[in-house]
């Protein structure tokens, strides 16, 4: 149980969201944490952002700010920087500038969150940004967009309060880039972010014009695609085209734009107004500080790390996570501060400055008759009309006994109301109440009361015209409702201390060991004979490290660790239960054995799909990436000797069918032309792409690769290559329209790779056993919560690798840390809290007819003997209410949705 | 029939499906009509006949079920259980000489966003045609 670890208090510097995430789950697992912020206020980057991509979570970053604030064992120092780090794991010292003094703070381990700056354009002198006032960058842009911002979300160009008619985006400002600005590397987001600012611009007046200028549409994320696809057919225009100069029009305050085409011609366009899509930076004072004490620093200027220590420094005790180490986006950053603590909790023992703070005793709510709060939240996205409208209703509705609009911290302003007004039951009304549930929740049990004493009030789809009495039926409804819910008993129930980890993949692998060092036992399920999954094809990761090597050091110290009980040939049949206490069958060579768990963590990994076009399958060395990865594993030479190779990018990916791009097929390829390039400079390696993807760092090797000669191709999905076989030999010629040159070019080649898509390997399937839910592509959905980025949607389900989304190696294993991360927190604890919104048999009514027992789609309810009635487990019952309609006894009650409250409906919304 | 009924109709939606599909339908900035008043269950097996009788009752033109695709309900049986109930009702009606097509049953998914909307709309439609209930 690392008995001989140090303990200590842990200093986080830096409080953006990768800063805060930390802290708080530090905080979670009994750590004391300095959280060290330079400037005035936590939040970092997001505060100035207008929404987020891909789905807006801007209302969850409030209530963890201010978790951060009232956590005891989280000291926030403000207008704080630290000056020095010295010693070593268990007992660094750290100097820290503070407002007005400067003091030594000892620590046991230390995480640089420090985050990014947004690239300053002014050196770009072609494009007039500081002397042209409509010229702007793009976090000045999501800063008008805000509606809580400066301009109250009203869209104006700052030269004359116009609403402008169109406005440009030009991508890759100050990055991809070493003439003027010394960045080569790909800053990742801003495609993305260019794409949701041009979406919200429609939302606001879908009559704007918007056109975004960019050389590669990087939107290889999860669920990016679709958001791409969603800007394009709400007329978000794409122009693929780097623009050199921007022009003020004389005597006037447009801009015009020259651009060449993909024809190359030469084309001029007015605009509005021009937003800059600038590159992310390194926080500048963060990095000559790990340069001052020894921390690695790479040629992009961020703090260097291995893929497979993803968030660990070359100095042990020092670890890293979001914008610092690479250009990241907010749920990368996310699952990295999650990883980070499963790294510190590796060496160092939690101390905490205090005990955890407790919920007071839940009142005797139910006795007192109900007494109302009304709370609402306004999303960034809503009808501006709305707000006022809602205003008005809630002090209209009858019933009501309080009303409160909350915005930024949702948990303590609810806690605070319902305290100061004596409040015992809450409406809550918010376009997306279902992301707010916990939250609400937690509110309720902090201010002493039953926490399923609510109802929510969804404001969405609402016509503005009738907004008035939309408004009046929802809120009523939920009034009335909530005076009617009977607070339901609430259990605690023992945490089982083990988890489940299904899939013996890297991801599956490091879970499994982050999770048993901390001396939690690990039941490891794995389909096939061998562990390793796909990993054991795999030569190396883009940055060049050898994964065959890694992944037999990963097998072996699985095989010796005695709290992980390896199960191959095994695949889980059932489970049941709930966070704290599943139980699982799980068959192995035609055996069946039920296993207790607290948690279980899905990792089954995925596999490239075998296409139906270009020879596959019908001619010789024609391969799929995976084959050829695996022959240059076992028989380089017959590769690196040809003459010349085809690389086909996309196959399958990206189409409607399969719409999602699969994220790593660019960087393979990258990665593969230059090792074989060096191997052999005589190659010719063609690479036809549709859009290359090498986000991050990894563009790099993009460049390198062509350097080196590598020649790329684009095509359209109108104009694909076409594959024929030459002889018998295996010669290949492929053909390709290359739009440059404007006609169809002929490719002799001795081998074709395939980079097709790549999807999960049994993800429906264990979504089904394990009741969470898949995205439209087929892959993991988060949990609906957001800003969880290892959650499934059920909790105590925690997800990594390639079944959540096509991913590299040190990303899988980034994920996997997290995953355990979050499973600890649970495992951690001794009980959790079982009841709520489930079923309830009232024995004396109970005809043990056995109807329950029946029609519940989850085996539930059970005779029990000893009271002669249907007895219903509170942490089984998934309440969804069936057996309460079909009990001819009318001896099963739902609290939270009872007979009463469904019957008064209607005179309710008459009324 | 006069041309500005505006019909009461009660809708039940289940929780799950109504939550991803309202998000759908405001993305693509589609709006409930007003007349269509909605009351939320946590799956629509927990609605029993007595529930859906009672809206007419208390005066309703119209009622409907909004729940998952049959192979998606989260509750798996949940929604083949309201397809029963909801044919049981339409009997029902039938005696009461009253159309059984004032009732209905939809099946939503997440992807389906738009159907969140268009089966209130076609509910409307339906009812509009019918005119109110006549009772005696
Ligand atoms: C225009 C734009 C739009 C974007 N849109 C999105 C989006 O829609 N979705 C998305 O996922 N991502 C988006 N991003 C990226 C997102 O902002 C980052 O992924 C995220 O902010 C990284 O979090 P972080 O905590 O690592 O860094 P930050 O948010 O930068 O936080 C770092 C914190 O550390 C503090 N700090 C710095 N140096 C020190 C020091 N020496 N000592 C103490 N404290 C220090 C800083 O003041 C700051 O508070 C966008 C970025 C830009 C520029
Ligand atoms: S290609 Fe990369 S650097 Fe350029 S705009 Fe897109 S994400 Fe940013
Ligand atoms: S090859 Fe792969 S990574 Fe590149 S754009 Fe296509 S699907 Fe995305
Ligand atoms: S409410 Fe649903 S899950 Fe719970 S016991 Fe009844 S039928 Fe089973």
């Amino acid at each position: 149980m690392g008995q001989d670890k140090p303990k200590g208090s842990v200093m986080v510097v830096g409080g953006g969201i990768a800063g805060i995430q930390a802290a708080l789950s530090l905080a979670g697992a009994g750590y004391g944490v300095h959280l060290i912020e330079r400037t005035p206020s936590l939040g970092g980057m997001i505060p100035n952002l207008h929404r987020i991509y891909p789905l807006c979570a801007c209302c969850k970053l409030d209530p963890r700010i201010s978790a951060c604030e009232q956590d005891p064992n989280i000291n926030v120092m403000l207008d704080s920087t630290v000056l020095d780090i010295s010693g070593d794991t268990g007992n660094f010292s750290v100097t820290v500038k503070t407002a007005n003094d400067e003091k030594t703070v000892n620590t046991g381990a230390i995480i640089l969150a420090a985050g990014i700056e947004p690239f300053d354009p002014t050196k770009y002198d072609t494009y007039s940004y500081g002397s042209h006032p409509n010229v702007l960058t793009s976090v000045e842009y999501e800063q008008i967009q805000r509606p809580l911002g400066p301009e109250k979300g009203i869209l104006r160009r700052p030269s004359d309060g116009h609403t402008p008619k169109k406005i440009a985006w030009l991508q890759c400002v100050g990055s991809r880039d070493i003439n003027q600005c010394d960045a080569p590397y790909c800053s990742s987001v801003c495609c993305m972010s260019a794409l949701k600012e041009a979406v919200n611009t429609k939302e606001f007046d879908e009559d704007i014009e918007t056109t975004i200028f960019y050389m590669d549409m990087r939107t290889h994320g999860k669920g990016f695609e679709d958001y791409l696809n969603e800007a394009v057919s709400r007329d978000v225009q794409l122009v693929r085209s780097r623009v050199h100069t921007i022009d003020p029009v004389p005597g006037g305050n447009d801009l015009e734009i020259v651009y060449a085409g993909e024809d190359e011609q030469l084309q001029k366009e007015t605009f509005d107004m021009v937003v800059l899509s600038v590159g992310l930076r390194p926080s500048g004072e963060a990095i000559e500080l790990a340069r001052k004490i020894g921390v690695h620093i790479n040629g992009n200027q961020f703090v260097d790390k291995e893929p497979f220590k993803p968030v660990s420094t070359n100095i042990p005790g020092i670890f890293v996570c979001g914008g610092l180490s690479g250009p990241f986006d907010i749920g990368e950053s996310m699952t990295q501060a999650a990883a980070s603590v499963s790294e510190v909790a590796a060496i160092l023992g939690p101390e905490s400055f205090s005990p955890p703070p407790g919920y007071p005793k839940p009142a005797k709510s139910a006795a007192k008759s109900p007494k109302v709060l009304l709370a609402y939240h306004f999303c960034p996205g809503m009808a501006p009309g709305l707000s006022a409208d809602l205003e008005k209703q809630a002090k209209e509705i009858p019933g009501v006994s309080a009303t409160i609009r909350v915005d930024g911290d949702i948990l303590s302003s609810i806690t605070d109301k319902i305290k100061e007004t004596d409040a015992n039951r809450l409406v809550f009304a918010s376009c997306t109440p279902a992301v707010h549930k916990n939250l609400i929740e937690e509110a309720l049990k902090l201010a002493g009361l039953n926490p399923y004493l609510y109802e929510t009030v969804d404001l969405r789809a609402i016509d503005p015209g009738t907004a008035e009495v939309q408004l009046r039926d929802r809120i009523r409804m939920g009034v009335a409702r909530v005076a009617l819910i009977t607070p339901p008993p609430l259990r605690q129930i023992p945490v089982v201390k083990r988890a489940l980890v299904v899939g013996g993949g890297i991801a599956g692998l490091e879970t499994a060991v982050a999770i048993s060092r901390e001396g939690y036992p690990v039941t490891l399920v794995e389909k096939e004979k061998g562990l390793g999954g796909h990993g054991r094809h795999v030569k190396s990761t883009w940055q060049g490290y050898d994964v065959q090597k890694y992944l037999k050091g990963l097998i072996s110290s699985v095989k010796k660790e005695k709290n992980i009980k390896v199960m191959t040939e095994a695949t889980v049949k059932e489970n049941k239960g709930f966070a704290g206490k599943f139980v699982s069958i799980v068959k192995q060579k035609g055996k069946e054995k039920s296993i207790s768990h607290g948690v279980s963590i899905l990792a089954p990994g995925g596999n490239p799909i075998e296409p139906r076009e270009y020879l596959y399958g019908k001619t010789k060395n024609v391969y799929l990436w995976s084959e050829l990865s695996e022959k240059l594993l076992k028989d380089p030479k017959s590769i690196e000797d040809a003459n010349a190779g085809v690389f086909i990018q996309c196959v399958g990916s990206r189409e409607p069918d399969m719409p999602h791009c699969s994220n790593f097929c660019c960087s393979f390829t990258v990665r593969t032309a230059v090792d074989l390039k060096i191997k052999n400079p005589d190659m010719s390696i063609y690479v036809l792409y549709r859009e290359m993807r090498t986000y991050g760092e990894r563009e790099n090797l993009y460049k390198e690769a062509r350097d080196k000669g590598v020649i790329f191709i684009r095509y359209d999905l109108e104009n694909k290559p076409v594959v024929e076989s030459l002889d018998n030999e295996g010669r290949l010629k492929v053909t390709v329209y290359d739009p440059i040159l404007e006609r169809p070019v002929g490719l002799k080649a001795d081998f074709v790779s395939l980079q097709s898509a790549i999807v999960g390997n049994s993800n429906q399937e264990l979504a089904d056993i394990f009741r969470v839910n898949l995205d439209r592509n087929g892959f993991f959905a988060e949990s609906p919560e957001k800003m969880k980025p290892v959650d499934a949607s059920s909790e105590g389900v925690y997800l990594a690798g390639i079944g959540l989304y096509p991913k590299d190696t040190g990303d899988s294993i980034t994920q996997a840390k997290a995953a355990a991360a979050r499973a600890l927190e649970i495992l951690s604890q001794d009980k959790v809290q079982v009841g709520g919104m489930v079923a309830e048999v009232n024995p004396e009514k109970c005809a043990v007819c056995c109807t329950c027992v029946r029609t519940c789609p989850f085996s539930v309810p059970y005779i029990d003997h000893e009271t002669g009635a249907a007895y219903i487990d509170p942490g089984l019952c998934q309440g969804c209410g069936i057996c309460v309609a079909e009990c001819p006894a009318k001896a099963i009650v739902m609290g939270t949705c009872s007979d009463e409250m469904l019957i008064e409906a209607p005179a309710v919304l008459f009324a | 029939m006069s041309d500005n009924f505006k019909p009461k109709i009660v809708a039940f939606y289940c929780s799950n499906c109504a939550s991803s599909a309202a998000s759908v339908a405001e993305s693509m900035n589609k709006a409930l009509p007003d007349n269509v008043k909605i009351v939320q269950v946590p799956c629509t097996g927990r609605i029993e006949i007595l529930h859906l009788l009672k809206p007419f009752e208390e005066g309703a033109d119209g009622v409907y079920v909004a729940g998952c695709q049959e192979d998606s309900c989260q509750y798996v049986t949940g929604i083949t259980k309201a397809a029963k109930r909801v044919a049981y009702v339409k009997k029902t009606l039938e005696q009461l000489d009253i159309e059984p097509e004032r009732i209905n049953i939809y099946n939503l998914s997440a992807g389906k966003g738009q159907a969140f909307v268009d089966v209130a709309l076609e509910m409307n439609d339906i009812v509009r045609k019918l005119g109110p209930v006549l009772s005696e």
